[in-house]
């Protein structure tokens, strides 16, 4: 895990630095003087590997990601407080509607194999996996914002507000839990314990909830760390559509500031995110199968 | 992250309860962080619950403002959308995002009103010397800072020197307080104090220019001149995230969503109704929040002008308009070829449809321009001789240019920022100086920070680009952008007959004369035409009718100092 | 080929085994009907793409500014804002309107195929030729090459993927994309990038810096698909009988082996280009993805998502366009893996 983040950081601070034009060009040129004052402050004329070996001990030693370098006088770990809890409540609120809606259309999609149902369930699953969030966006902002006015067309904090960036940012998500329980309930109901359970004589409502469901939601449960993850690290289109005041906005805002601080630091922190959520699947799966272990 | 999502084979049998335990804690804990995120928020916004004894940001507004139209007299919480700012600190100001607020939570020894006069705001008036290099102000005795405190001319003493001092970093003060007597000196660390600011008692300082300069009260109106108080900025660095300042409004919230700021309740002028504005950051779609009620002014944008401005609409009895100060320019870069030949500049001028591109493209938001100041600016000539629109002239200058007409022509790089609107607009011209001239220009684009260190460095050929003023004299924008000395200079225009205009200009005191002097000079310069004018801004703002007095300044910031609640 | 070598091939029944294969999956795919609808969409998008000069009424850069923003007259109807007729102009000049610059949108949907289709097939390509290669060394040779190989893929797999090619955009575009001075590599790769464009019959879209963007970005998954076939292959007895008549690695991975993995990983890949078609209109829609005028589906979505409330038919028409693209390749790549891996159907 280590050396991957080393690698991480070394990509970025050279993908970030290698980029012409620094965060202290602006419309009205300023004297060279300041420039000098200015990148002498932030550190930035020293050689390149000091300044990483410099950024990488600040965020080691104190957990310091050092200060922004276009919004003045504020810390990336301010910006990160500011803006990463309001990316967490997006991600977790998809992860939801992704379970609340991808669950049932799996089950029902599985019980009643081949017919109306599992025809709908899959359906709706191939929808929300081939409308991707950027069509899907607008496509609700219109109906029920617009047209229906239920709910406000932008901004997040309220409720109301939540409501359709969490479905759009959700509903792909769902489609592959859909698919996912399915599959899995169909695997578990040819089980050998289920013909038994029937055997036994048991009512196909107790074989199901208590045999079936419980095992079939072992993969689903599986992939729920990285599903997150992958969420809550791919909200940008979304905040982009619904002006959310997320990590992503402000990421890609960033990125045309060249505010070198605020790129890096996302980056590794997402890359952490992303590492520990891996590590928990392979963790997961050397519990469940004693074959695999992790090492 | 592809197959991670795919399932993996399962060996599991029906022994692992603790997944399943494991899964319930999970979706019980997304439930809970999410219902109580949302629900505080809820909490919050719809007033149900006040944290620390006020009714918090987003009161009552959001809610009706419609249902209820307020009365005269009542306290108003206006909810309008802006940019984040990038600092509230008044010295470290260079961008019009952070001076909407900075404007509102500060205030200086002068300020400006709605016309752009410079108008008393701390100091009640000001004596100048008869060489044009002494001002003394005067104070007014009901000045206090937002944390109780008497704000005094000492604090403009220590305000004005920490702006100067290496130390604040300030990118701009320089450029608005240099010509004191002293703040060189002090901005390069040659001295501790600013020598040509003196305290002469508590309510009168007195501040000695370099050279008479007839803009420097122009200058003080930007933030770098507005009072800050020693005791908060020495509170530590971060400081500015509470400012205190002066101004008609104190800061009350600030988050990754929204600014609040309320009302300054020791203000030393008469304000209006409003109580609290907040400000929702993050660009959604304005218009339609206007029209959903949940914001009480909005900017149109080019999108949605027809659709407002439509009679049909009732929505266009709402639309304010304000012209900005504001030029939009092709800029050619005279020490390259072709450019450095006049007359296939002039041929470029005189090929350039400007109505035809207001009228398309822009719909209303822009209006032609002739010169390079926009209309409010003091100084604008009416009677200014433009380039017009002449497809024949332009060829025939073209052929009368030293290429002899468009097959001659190097390879022509028009280089714009951005994304969106900016190309389109760029395609626009390219095809219409394909269209008159005959002339192919390849369009690039680059982000913004690769543009502008482009330009600084003179490597562009030819680009467009706007400037706005950041205080209302002719010499922010004629001086800045042509003077052949200017750091800002990015065309390398060069013409010892202007510079010599300029500098009289500078130091003329006497304002009729002064203001022929720029107009002069921004004569010869649209004759040479290093910048081709196009347009000056027009803002368009829907303001709810039970607003009155609710203004958009020339610069594109909402007056607020004055707004009350109609009566009907 | 030797006597031995050919010796060893048909102890896999190769050739003889494969047409069968390819048959009965061609087969099987003909008679998946959502694979077929598929599959003729697709084909359908590669025949616009490919003469799109001859469908599109207009080419995409060309506007009429006195006619922009006209909503076509048979969909003003179902519009449902009051007073279009009174704010927009309504015409039948355009099958689907037109944009701020009055260009054909239809045109620009038509066009917009020479961009969307390129990122899907170049990333699919990409990953598969990167990855196909890297897997193949890594799970041919194993060991310590193996395990250092693998763990690279797996430092990869951290980096949050969107945020790598947001970075690697950024940086592609303001290093390569200006004019540069001749003899550099950022140069010659405004070149190359110029060769691509043109190839497109695209006036300056930069598509070659989002194909390596997406490429760089797409082979890992490829490469650990790759070498787990591998690994399963290796052991095989036709692989080891190559080896005893004394055919080399390079000869034993391209006769032998490749010919074997080359299916599921084509399926992979078709399942993997909606993906990357995602990522280009993703990479537009932020305005990092192709420079205008080159029309790019996500452009005209982030353009008229602006629009949306006065001018719904902006947005509209590019959506509709993905949306259909995207269930056809989804439709073809599923049905694909059905008909070559029945044992897979209804799995996800």
């Amino acid at each position: 895990m280590i050396p991957v983040l080393i690698f991480i950081s070394i990509v970025t601070f050279g993908l970030a630095h290698g980029v012409p034009g620094g965060p202290f060009d602006t419309e009205k040129k300023r004297p060279p003087e300041i420039r000098a004052n200015l990148e002498k402050y932030y550190g930035l004329d020293k050689p390149i590997y000091i300044q990483y070996l410099n950024y990488m001990g600040n965020i080691i030693t104190k957990f310091d990601f050092g200060p922004s370098l276009v919004q003045r006088g504020r810390t990336v770990n301010e910006i990160f407080a500011a803006h990463l809890p309001v990316s967490a409540q997006l991600g977790i609120l998809a992860l939801l509607v992704a379970l609340l809606i991808g669950i049932p259309l799996g089950i029902v999609a599985a019980l009643k194999q081949n017919t109306f149902w599992d025809y709908l369930g899959m359906g709706i699953a191939v929808f929300g996996v081939s409308v991707p969030n950027i069509v899907l966006g607008p496509l609700l902002i219109w109906i029920f914002a617009l047209a229906l006015g239920w709910f406000p067309v932008a901004g997040w904090g309220k409720p109301s507000q939540m409501v359709l960036p969490s479905i759009a940012l959700g509903l792909g998500s769902s489609a592959i839990i859909g698919r996912l329980t399915r599959a899995s309930m169909l695997q578990v109901i040819r089980e050998d314990y289920i013909r038994t359970a029937r055997a036994k004589g048991l009512t196909e409502r107790v074989i199901m909830v208590r045999h079936a469901l419980k095992n079939a939601f072992i993969p689903v449960a599986t992939v729920l760390g990285p599903m997150f993850a992958a969420l809550t690290t791919g909200t940008f289109v979304v905040e982009q559509i619904f002006a959310i005041p997320g990590m992503g906005k402000y990421f890609i805002t960033s990125v045309t500031n060249r505010d070198y601080a605020v790129v890096m630091g996302t980056t590794l922190l997402y890359a952490v995110f992303l590492v520990i959520a891996n590590l928990a699947v392979d963790i997961t799966y050397a519990f469940l199968d004693p074959r695999i272990r992790y090492t | 992250m592809t197959d991670l999502l795919q399932p993996r084979p399962q060996r599991a049998g029906p022994k692992h309860l603790w997944l399943w335990i494991l899964l319930a804690i999970l979706v019980v804990a997304c439930l809970t962080i999410a219902c109580a995120a949302g629900g505080v928020a809820w909490l919050i916004s719809s007033g149900r619950i006040t944290l620390g004894g006020r009714t918090p940001a987003a009161a009552t507004p959001g809610a009706s403002p419609v249902a209820t139209q307020p009365s005269r007299g009542t306290a108003l919480d206006l909810r309008l959308m802006a940019d984040p700012p990038t600092t509230l600190d008044p010295a470290m100001v260079e961008d019009s995002a952070s001076a909407e607020y900075v404007d509102k939570i500060y205030s200086g020894l002068v300020g400006l009103d709605e016309d752009l006069n410079v108008v008393p705001e701390i100091a009640e008036r000001w004596d100048i010397s008869d060489d044009g290099t002494v001002y003394t102000f005067h104070l007014r005795d009901n000045v206090y800072f937002h944390n109780g405190r008497k704000a005094t001319a000492q604090d403009f003493k220590y305000s004005i020197e920490r702006a100067c001092d290496p130390a604040t970093r300030s990118p701009v003060a320089r450029a608005y307080l240099g010509d004191i007597v002293g703040a060189e000196d002090k901005l390069d660390g040659r001295a501790s104090e600013v020598r040509g600011v003196e305290v002469l008692d508590s309510r009168t300082v007195r501040i000695t220019i370099r050279a008479a300069r007839a803009s420097f009260l122009a200058k003080l109106t930007y933030p770098t001149g507005f009072v800050v108080a020693k005791e908060v900025v020495e509170s530590g660095p971060s400081w500015w995230r509470k400012p205190v300042g002066t101004g008609p409004f104190r800061l009350r919230s600030w988050d990754a969503k929204q600014i609040v700021l309320e009302k300054h309740d020791r203000y030393y002028q008469p304000l209006g109704d409003v109580r609290t504005v907040t400000f929702l950051f993050g660009g959604g779609a304005p218009v339609t929040m206007y029209e959903q009620g949940e914001l009480d002014a909005a900017p149109v944008g080019v999108s949605d002008i027809e659709r407002v401005l439509d009679p049909a609409n009732p929505l266009h009895y709402e639309v304010q308009e304000t012209p900005l100060l504001y030029t939009q320019y092709v800029g050619f870069n005279v020490r390259k070829p072709p450019f450095d030949d006049p007359m296939v500049r002039r041929a470029f001028a005189l090929a350039t449809n400007k109505q035809a591109m207001a009228d398309v493209f822009f719909k209303r938001t822009r209006v032609p321009a002739t010169g390079i100041l926009p209309p409010g600016m003091p100084g604008y000539n009416e009677n200014l001789q433009a380039i017009p629109f002449d497809p024949d002239k332009a060829r025939e200058a073209l052929k009368a240019s030293r290429y002899g007409g468009a097959e001659n022509l190097p390879r022509i790089v028009l280089t714009v920022t951005g994304e969106g609107a900016t190309n389109a607009f760029a395609e626009l011209l390219a095809g219409m100086y394909e269209e008159v001239l005959g002339v192919h220009l390849d369009i690039e684009q680059v982000d913004w920070a690769t543009y502008l260190q482009d330009l600084n460095a003179h490597k562009l050929q030819m680009f467009t680009l706007a400037w706005s003023a950041d205080y209302p004299d002719p010499e922010n924008f004629l001086e800045t952008q042509f003077h052949s000395r200017s750091e800002l200079n990015n065309t390398g225009y060069s013409d010892p007959e202007v510079d010599r205009l300029l500098d009289q200009a500078m130091t003329e005191r006497d304002t009729a004369e002064r203001l022929a002097l720029y107009q002069q000079a921004e004569q010869r310069i649209v004759d040479a035409a290093p910048w081709i004018p196009l347009f000056h801004g027009v803002d368009y703002t829907l303001v709810k009718p039970y607003l009155r007095g609710l203004k958009v300044t020339a610069q594109g910031n909402y007056h607020l100092r004055a707004v009350f609640a109609a009566t009907q | 080929m030797t006597v031995q070598e050919r010796a060893a091939s048909r102890l896999t029944a190769r050739e003889q085994r494969e047409t069968n294969l390819w048959a009965d999956a061609f087969r099987r795919l003909i008679r998946n009907r959502a694979a077929l609808i598929g599959g003729l969409i697709v084909l359908g998008l590669i025949l616009t793409a490919v003469f799109a000069p001859q469908i599109a009424p207009m080419h995409y850069a060309e506007g009429d500014s006195y006619n922009a923003l006209t909503v076509p007259s048979w969909l003003a109807p179902f519009l449902p804002i009051k007073n279009i007729q009174s704010y927009a102009k309504i015409n039948n000049n355009f099958l689907f309107g037109s944009d701020e610059l009055g260009r054909d949108i239809f045109s620009r949907i038509v066009y917009g195929t020479r961009v969307s289709l390129p990122v899907g097939f170049m990333g699919a390509l990409t990953a598969l030729i990167i990855g196909l290669v890297y897997g193949c060394i890594s799970g041919y040779y194993g060991g310590r090459v193996d395990n250092i190989m693998m763990r690279i893929v797996d430092i990869m797999y951290a980096f949050p993927t969107m945020l790598l090619i947001i970075l690697l955009m950024a940086f592609f575009k303001s290093t390569f994309a200006q004019v540069q001075e001749p003899g550099t590599i950022a140069y010659t790769f405004n070149q190359i990038n110029k060769v691509v464009d043109r190839f497109l019959g695209l006036q300056g879209g930069g598509m070659l810096f989002i194909f390596m963007g997406i490429g760089l970005t797409a082979w890992m998954g490829m490469a650990r698909l790759a070498r787990g076939q591998i690994l399963s292959l290796k052991e095989k007895e036709f692989i080891e009988a190559a080896h005893t008549v004394g055919a080399g690695d390079l000869r034993i991975i391209v006769r032998h082996i490749l010919p074997n993995i080359l299916g599921p990983c084509i399926v992979a890949e078709t399942l993997a280009i909606p993906g990357y078609i995602n990522y280009e209109v993703f990479l537009s829609f932020i305005g990092l993805g192709v420079d205008a005028p080159t029309p790019s589906w996500g452009s005209m979505i982030s353009e008229g998502s602006r629009s949306i409330r006065s001018y719904p038919h902006m947005i509209l028409f590019p959506a509709l366009a993905l949306s259909i693209t995207m269930f056809a390749f989804n439709f073809l790549g599923d049905g694909l893996r059905d008909a070559l891996d029945p044992r897979m159907r209804g799995t996800s």
